[in-house]
């Protein structure tokens, strides 16, 4: 009987910790989340940076890059940064925006549109200083943009998906121009070096839904033939029978698009299949440097003189908004890792130029509120007569405050956004790598005519 | 036909890189009864320890091999700190598939902040291309065809001519009976996972060598088809995982060819689901039923 008695006494010591420690430890773990959660307005993986010193929390005005951080597709989430910090730097050193320094901040969507949407609601649920989304990029878009515009914020996005073509909500803005475009220009391209053999390989999945049917469409229409269409699923062990498929077709050219994991196994099996890389057309998500790294490590630098890249044209070194970014861009050196890669990125500058219009129209509006200022962001970019053009945001802000009506032209140079809130710009042909040169202008004319 | 035989040679090196991962896994099984959902995310752990070798100048061979031994170490030791601790508390099996799932991201989360979140590649092989009648096979799916053979081949040695591996066969078919034979069950449970550790780590390596590129999600993915290997082989059953690895590996490349690469993923898994159907247990039975979960 002692014995029980000393077991069960022995018992309720042991098992009071216990209870103990289950009633502590949650209560612990939701104080510690709980001040996670208050100190992380956009509620998600936030990387706070004024690009300059002296913000204030209490009045700082958000934008947001709600972009893949992580995942495959993580370098899209810095090339947003890359574009936001030069523009707030300068944004903040011609004194801020009604008394407001703006700042960046960043939501990891992971590249995933099921992860996406609780970090879009937790963004629009902590909104307050939230004055523009510079995202959401193609992984999410489709399951978060109903959210952010819902919530009336301006979304800026990297997103050339064609469903957006011909889009309504006014709180959508697009300054790069449409994916379809990307194919299209491939296809003038091809043409006008006499290629009339391609091979067409894209990723399944929404990364290729638009330059995929573009490019093999716009190239018929301009008398060429594809010779094998391959669809790449991503996450396979092995794309050699892909590979083979290509190589046993002969192309004179090959369209592609897809990730950084499955190109470089794909490109690196075509290349030993083939002893070496076709002429290789790709887009420009093909030039981001992650993208980049991962291939030449699978076929080595040497092999990228195959690849040839498409994107919209980008300003001369001479236009004075690019200078201005440029030197804006180096002043940031140590926010953007990998700088060098940027400046003439037509991502990072078109959410630099994204930056100075919304802090332009909420000049306009004399207003910080979404709902009151983005009516303001079209006009912007037009002109008109007795505009005064302006090629940054202190030279607008200084025009605006001497009553004058202005018309933006930075980064990009001349914004010419369509009723859509589209972007138009003609494309040029570039090398790959991480230094791209320029090899020519895709002929307009030819586009047209592939785009039927 | 040229292609059909071609894609077949494909699908024989997917196998190869697809046998000792699924071997790995099932031997885990059959020893412990986990079914350990972060194998891939190990896998891909040995993978960037390879990597961060041949960075510090190492061979790929070598470097495969410390991977191999990384895998071996941090298998067996997991199983032993982590994994049996909770079996011994009576942990269900669904209440150890989260476990390892947790374990899984934990694993998956610690390689990213490690190595950050881009691929990166081994040193590129010589380039090269052998012709085997239809079949044409680069350099480096040479060299894994043949780590593969190696695996299998050893395997077979070590479960039929080593006393250790017929222990191992005992304590797979019935744990206490194997006891109280004089077997100790603990110490063929660690040997089992040190083994199948070493076979995982090195399938990281050959899976990073034929991918030509090692992201920190490369083992999720492949862990489906691993899984695939071993189901369809029959849980549990070692031989079976092969013959499970060989069918999904030429399954998916020759799929590619009737159906399009797009569709390869999912006639694998059709293929699949019809066996099953068939033939619940696998194509050979095995300690699935013992274990009360097939």
């Amino acid at each position: 009987m002692r014995l029980f008695q000393q077991h069960a006494d022995t018992r309720r010591r042991t098992v009071r910790p216990r209870r103990l420690m289950a009633v502590v430890a949650p209560a612990a773990v939701g104080a510690l989340l709980a001040a996670c959660g208050s100190s992380n307005p956009a509620g998600g993986t936030a990387q706070a940076d004024s690009g300059s010193a002296g913000g204030s929390s209490g009045g700082t005005l958000n934008l947001v890059a709600f972009d893949p951080f992580s995942g495959s597709d993580a370098s899209y989430g810095p090339l947003a940064l890359s574009g936001c910090y030069p523009a707030v730097h300068l944004i903040n050193a011609a004194g801020g925006v009604l008394g407001h320094k703006l700042n960046c901040t960043s939501v990891d969507t992971r590249g995933d549109p099921q992860d996406a949407v609780p970090a879009a609601n937790a963004l629009t649920a902590h909104s307050g200083n939230v004055v523009a989304v510079l995202g959401p990029s193609s992984d999410e878009i489709l399951s978060t943009i109903n959210i952010l515009e819902q919530a009336q914020l301006p979304s800026f996005t990297m997103s050339g998906d064609s469903q957006f073509d011909q889009q309504t909500s006014q709180y959508f803005w697009r300054l790069v121009p449409p994916d379809a475009d990307e194919g299209y220009a491939m296809a003038a391209w091809a043409t006008k070096n006499g290629f009339t053999r391609a091979a067409a390989v894209f990723a399944s999945g929404s990364q290729s839904q638009a330059d995929g049917p573009s490019s093999k469409a716009g190239f018929k229409a301009l008398g060429g033939t594809i010779v094998v269409n391959i669809s790449l699923a991503p996450g396979q062990p092995s794309y050699s029978t892909e590979a083979a498929q290509v190589a046993a077709a002969h192309p004179q050219v090959m369209f592609y698009d897809a990730g950084a994991p499955e190109s470089a196994t794909f490109l690196a099996e075509l290349k030993q299949q083939m002893g070496k890389l076709p002429p290789t057309y790709v887009v420009e998500t093909e030039e981001e440097p992650g993208w980049i790294k991962a291939v030449t490590g699978a076929i080595g630098a040497g092999s990228l003189s195959s690849l040839t890249a498409f994107e919209a044209a980008t300003p001369t070194s001479t236009q004075p908004g690019w200078q201005t970014f440029s030197q804006a861009l180096s002043a940031v050196n140590s926010q953007v890792p990998e700088a060098s890669q940027y400046p003439h990125d037509p991502f990072t500058l078109s959410y630099y130029d994204a930056s100075n219009l919304v802090a332009l129209a909420m000049l306009e509006a004399h207003s910080t509120k979404p709902a009151d200022f983005n009516k303001y962001i079209m006009p912007l970019t037009q002109p008109g007569a007795g505009k005064t053009v302006v090629h940054d945001f202190a030279a607008g802000k200084k025009a605006l405050a001497e009553g004058r009506q202005i018309q933006y032209v930075g980064a990009l140079g001349p914004i010419a956004l369509d009723k859509y809130h589209n972007i138009a710009a003609p494309f040029v042909a570039l090398t790959e790598g991480s230094s791209p040169k320029q090899i020519g202008t895709v002929p307009t004319d030819l586009m047209i005519k592939a785009a039927g | 036909m040229n292609s059909v035989l071609s894609s077949l040679g494909f699908g024989i090196v997917t196998a190869s890189t697809l046998l000792p991962a699924a071997v790995g896994f099932t031997l885990q099984f059959s020893a412990t009864g986990i079914l350990n959902i972060a194998f891939g995310a190990q896998m891909t752990f040995a993978a960037f320890i390879a990597y961060m070798c041949t960075q510090a100048g190492l061979s790929i061979w070598v470097a495969m091999v410390l991977a191999g031994l990384f895998g071996a170490v941090t298998s067996a030791l997991l199983n032993r700190f982590l994994l049996t601790p909770f079996t011994r508390r009576g942990t269900t099996f669904f209440g150890m598939v989260v476990v390892t799932i947790a374990l899984a991201l934990l694993v998956e989360y610690a390689v990213e902040l490690t190595w950050g979140p881009l691929p990166v590649s081994y040193p590129m092989m010589t380039s090269g291309v052998v012709h085997v009648g239809a079949m044409s096979f680069t350099r480096s799916q040479l060299v894994v065809l043949a780590i593969g053979v190696v695996f299998a081949v050893a395997t077979h040695a070590l479960l039929h001519y080593t006393r250790a591996g017929k222990a191992i066969r005992a304590v797979a078919d019935n744990r206490n009976l194997a006891r109280s034979s004089g077997i100790s069950a603990q110490r063929i449970t660690d040997l089992a996972w040190l083994v199948s550790g070493l076979m995982g780590g090195a399938a990281g390596v050959m899976l990073g060598l034929s991918l030509s590129s090692v992201s920190y999600t490369m083992g999720d993915t492949f862990l489906i088809e691993i899984i695939a290997a071993a189901v369809l082989g029959g849980v549990g059953q070692v031989y079976g995982a092969m013959l499970g690895a060989l069918v999904i590996g030429v399954l998916l490349e020759e799929s590619a060819i009737v159906l399009g690469g797009a569709y390869a993923p999912i006639s694998a898994f059709a293929v699949l689901i019809l066996v099953l159907l068939i033939r619940p247990t696998g194509i050979l039975a095995g300690a699935a039923k013992a274990k009360g979960v097939a």
